[in-house]
């Protein structure tokens, strides 16, 4: 294994070579919020908030799809880099219809506390207010399309953890979202194993188990990686 | 507005910091919102609650502080709308006299009249200010309206002003 | 301003909404003839709209915290008539801890509501009078008048309110109950602290019914004939074996008489003994006893209700106050100024009901939730409110997303009553074509009888308005006062 050598926020820091410039800046000790990636599953890029600053690079990019390499200077953190994280948060709220007093996952819920950490208290873009719904045909999870980001953790557990292949992303711009089988409710696709890893893995309220009321999804993202890892090694981790 | 006199009673050194208001019609949120803001700051000494309405019980623990802040939201119709449309940070000892005795007529209380239940009942009363948002719909919902928003940097700048005891 | 209701035939879901500053009054018109005597007066409470679009859609589950987080003043009564609705689209039975807990909550709710309404509202107009200096007939009028009673009221408020946080976390709109039962079991040590206090609960309620008992036999005793006495039927939750009730058991109604017209009704069958007038100049719904029609037909809920309804309370204190009521009163009371009464006695029954669960070694079984799917498309939940019989009323489709919501509130079912305490206390006191001090002291002081719940959904700085007008037979505005 090479090692390379980076500079993160102005700190030297060495990391495998292959690593990604997300795994390179946690371990020199640089916080990088993001939401759709989630250690092991493949990343896909798709909520942009982990973008950061390459010098030399005039295009910003995602720190969890890029590779770190030898002697690139890299900054997390700018007035530029927050301003386009609470965009991206923003954008979030504002393409859903989020109620978090009555959300299931109030108070335990990353795109909250991504709020919170971008210092988003209130939008300044306007709420679309679309009218979207809920799937409540799976005997024992819910979907609520209201709340869902787009960030694909459920689409890629599925298919990669569980290998059923329930969940796909559907139709296109404000139209885009979560399809399950063939665009069928999900109760009735008959792939599903009724595992719960994408109740799991969401980050929000959006996908959540029947019967649970306000405030009481709590997700366990992480428990994801010990099952990775367990069976990566081929046994107890 | 100047700084004040203070004169601290021994033993009572909590701030408290009340939002009113219901969370889910709109603007009426924004008391609670800043309220727990405030909890999120965890500043030492400060206490911070968000209610629906002000109730009678809420006296005792006014007694037992030493500054309280009351937010609130402060429904602007179209006149008020354009001129009036700012956060407003007033000290309650100099309003008081003006008011009037509040209605029983509905569940509400006022912070007057909270005020003075702490002292007539509990002998101590805290100094006390209200900051007043500017609310413009009320609606079922839990965003709040663009020109209430838009108000959140001044009302927290006013927040931190009373924290910092320039109030 | 009065606004006529362009879709009579729909159903609507009632609820306040006292919000703004220019509609929001609390309003009230006193209508004369053409002999310059009162025809009729109205009490308007205007209707809380947009909510039923905002649930429909929505899992039933949420229904809960939603109905909890709209009405502030009363969160837990929202709460267990939603969970009680909830029970029945999944069909089950509820553990019996979790029916105990709810019981407690309930209870700890009631005490509390109570303790506000009488302390804090009221007691300043029996204390110091009606003719008292306005600036004084206060709370501070009754702190100078009576400290202690104003501070035992915040005792008895401070404990209900902590036995419901207790229970249900701090976070009450997080909605504890739950379709099913409730999310935590008793909390370790509660029941002894709660336990502990109960003896200066008892004596503050004792001292207070003494109080209130003797000002019903000397000074009030005109009010007790002028506020809202007539007879009407009464409606509420009546246990199985005649006991009070306020969460489980049947619904009675009862006439002026004490017959009983409707008994052991579960509340699935509610619609076929209540319907839901719609007047043109309300958006409130009157719900009424169908087979005598809107008028003959309007019945009173709420704490004078449920104890007009019940043969007995079922505890001794409680019943002791309940039989001296009944001497004072009648069987069955009419004269609302009895509701003040009935709060207190309620109180103590209350406070005996709390006493009990806790002793009750099946409140602590850890076994609080069941859980299933939907299992029926449509349910009724009832539960007793401090204010009177709350119902939840859903419709949800196969998977328990809801397609029609249908709330009726103690509010709207005490509105006829509420006109007629006023127009009667109009007739009483209206004094040529003025309004006079004194008469607004006591149409406030007759609607104050029901506890209305006004104060639903928001608040916005400050408290409510009341705005009094008086028409002359031509229509014709004669007067407004409005008071702050
Ligand atoms: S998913 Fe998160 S942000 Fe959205 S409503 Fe629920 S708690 Fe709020
Ligand atoms: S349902 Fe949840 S996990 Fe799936 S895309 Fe939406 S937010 Fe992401
Ligand atoms: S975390 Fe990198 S793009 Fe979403």
């Amino acid at each position: 294994m090479t090692v390379i050598t980076l500079t993160i926020d102005g700190r030297s820091v060495a990391t495998a070579s292959g690593a990604t410039l997300l795994e390179a800046a946690r371990a020199g000790g640089s916080a990088i919020p993001t939401l759709c990636h989630l250690e092991g599953l493949s990343p896909v890029a798709a909520c942009r908030l982990c973008l950061v600053e390459i010098d030399g690079d005039s295009r910003l990019q995602p720190a969890c799809v890029t590779a770190a390499a030898e002697g690139m200077v890299v900054r997390t953190t700018s007035p530029r880099l927050a301003e386009l994280r609470r965009t991206v948060i923003e954008l979030l709220f504002t393409e859903g219809n989020h109620v978090c007093a009555i959300c299931v996952a109030n108070g335990h819920c990353e795109l909250q506390d991504l709020a919170v950490a971008v210092g988003m208290d209130h939008s300044r873009l306007p709420y679309r207010f679309p009218s979207r719904s809920v799937d409540l045909s799976h005997p024992l999870f819910g979907l609520d399309h209201n709340r869902c980001i787009l960030c694909t953790r459920c689409v890629r557990v599925c298919a990669e953890v569980e290998g059923a292949h329930v969940w796909d992303v559907g139709w296109r711009g404000e139209h885009c979202r979560i399809i399950s089988g063939l665009d069928q409710p999900w109760g009735a696709v008959d792939a599903c194993t009724d595992c719960g890893k994408c109740v799991q893995v969401c980050p929000t309220g959006a996908l959540f188990h029947k019967g649970d009321g306000t405030e009481e999804k709590e997700g366990h993202p992480e428990q994801l990686q010990v099952l990775v890892r367990a069976r990566q090694q081929g046994g107890a981790p | 507005m100047a700084p004040m006199e203070r004169s601290w009673r021994s033993g009572s050194v909590v701030e408290l910091v009340i939002g009113i208001g219901n969370r889910l019609r709109s603007d009426d949120g924004v008391g609670p919102r800043l309220a727990e803001e405030v909890e999120a700051w965890g500043l030492s000494g400060v206490e911070s609650m968000a209610v629906p309405q002000l109730t009678p019980e809420l006296a005792p623990r006014l007694a037992a502080c030493a500054r309280v802040l009351f937010i609130d939201a402060w429904l602007v119709d179209g006149v008020d709308a354009s001129a009036a449309a700012a956060p407003l940070l007033e000290s309650l000892e100099a309003l008081e006299l003006s008011a009037a005795p509040p209605s029983r007529f509905s569940h509400h209380s006022t912070p007057q009249a909270l005020l003075q239940l702490a002292e007539g009942l509990y002998g101590q009363r805290p100094e006390a200010w209200w900051l007043r948002v500017p609310a413009h719909g009320l609606e079922l919902g839990e965003q709040l309206s663009p020109a209430t928003a838009a108000q959140l940097v001044p009302a927290r700048r006013a927040l931190r002003c009373w924290l910092d005891r320039d109030a | 301003m009065e606004i006529p209701n362009p879709e009579t035939n729909q159903p609507r879901t009632v609820l306040i909404d006292p919000v703004t500053r220019i509609e929001g009054h609390a309003k009230i018109s006193i209508h004369l003839d053409a002999d310059g005597q009162v025809e009729t007066a109205r009490f308007h409470v205007v209707e809380y709209r947009g909510f039923e679009t905002f649930c429909e859609g929505r899992p039933f589950t949420e229904m809960a915290a939603i109905t909890a987080r709209i009405c502030g003043i009363c969160p837990v009564s929202h709460l267990l008539a939603a969970a009680k609705t909830g029970d029945k689209l999944l069909a089950v039975t509820i553990p019996p801890a979790a029916e105990k807990l709810r019981r407690l909550m309930n209870l700890a709710q009631i005490c509390q509501s109570h303790a506000l309404s009488f302390f804090h509202l009221s007691s300043p107009d029996f204390l110091l009078g009606w003719d008292s200096d306005p600036a004084k007939r206060n709370v501070f009028g009754l702190i100078a008048a009576d400290p202690e009673l104003a501070r035992s009221g915040i005792r008895l408020r401070q404990f209900g309110q902590a036995l419901i946080e207790a229970l249900g976390g701090r976070k009450i709109h997080a909605a504890w109950a739950v379709p099913g039962g409730v999310r935590a079991p008793l909390a370790e040590g509660l029941k002894e602290r709660v336990l502990g206090q109960l003896p200066e609960m008892f004596a503050i309620a004792e001292r207070a019914l003494a109080l209130f008992k003797q000002l019903m036999d000397t000074k009030l005793g005109e009010e007790r004939e002028v506020f809202g006495s007539f007879p009407s039927l009464f409606m509420g939750l009546v246990g199985s074996d005649g006991r009070w009730e306020h969460y489980g058991g049947g619904l009675r109604i009862i006439n002026a008489e004490g017959s009983v017209l409707v008994d052991g009704l579960s509340e699935d069958a509610y619609a076929s003994v209540i319907a839901e007038a719609v007047e043109p100049w309300s958006y409130l719904k009157f719900p009424y006893y169908k087979p005598l029609g809107p008028e003959a037909g309007s019945y009173r809920v709420g704490p004078l209700a449920r104890l007009n309804l019940c043969e007995r309370i079922g505890t001794p204190r409680a019943d002791r106050e309940l039989i001296e009521l009944r001497q004072r009163g009648g069987r069955v009371v009419s004269g609302s100024l009895y509701y003040h009464l009935a709060r207190l006695i309620e109180i103590v029954a209350c406070l005996e009901g709390i006493e009990a669960l806790l002793n009750d070694p099946g409140i602590e079984g850890r076994h609080v939730r069941a859980r299933a799917s939907v299992n029926a498309l449509e349910a009724v939940g009832v539960s007793e409110a401090p204010r009177g019989t709350l119902f939840h009323h859903y419709r949800v489709d196969a998977n328990g997303l809801i397609e029609k919501v249908n709330l009726i509130i103690a509010t709207g079912q005490n509105n006829r009553a509420m006109n007629r305490t006023v127009t009667q206390i109009a007739r009483h006191y209206l004094d040529g074509a003025h309004l006079s001090e004194a008469l607004l002291n006591r149409v406030e002081a007759g609607i104050r009888c029901y506890d209305p719940c006004l104060s639903c959904s928001t608040h916005a700085a400050g408290s409510m308005p009341l705005q009094v007008r008086l028409y002359g037979a031509d229509g014709a505005l004669v007067e407004e006062r409005i008071r702050g």
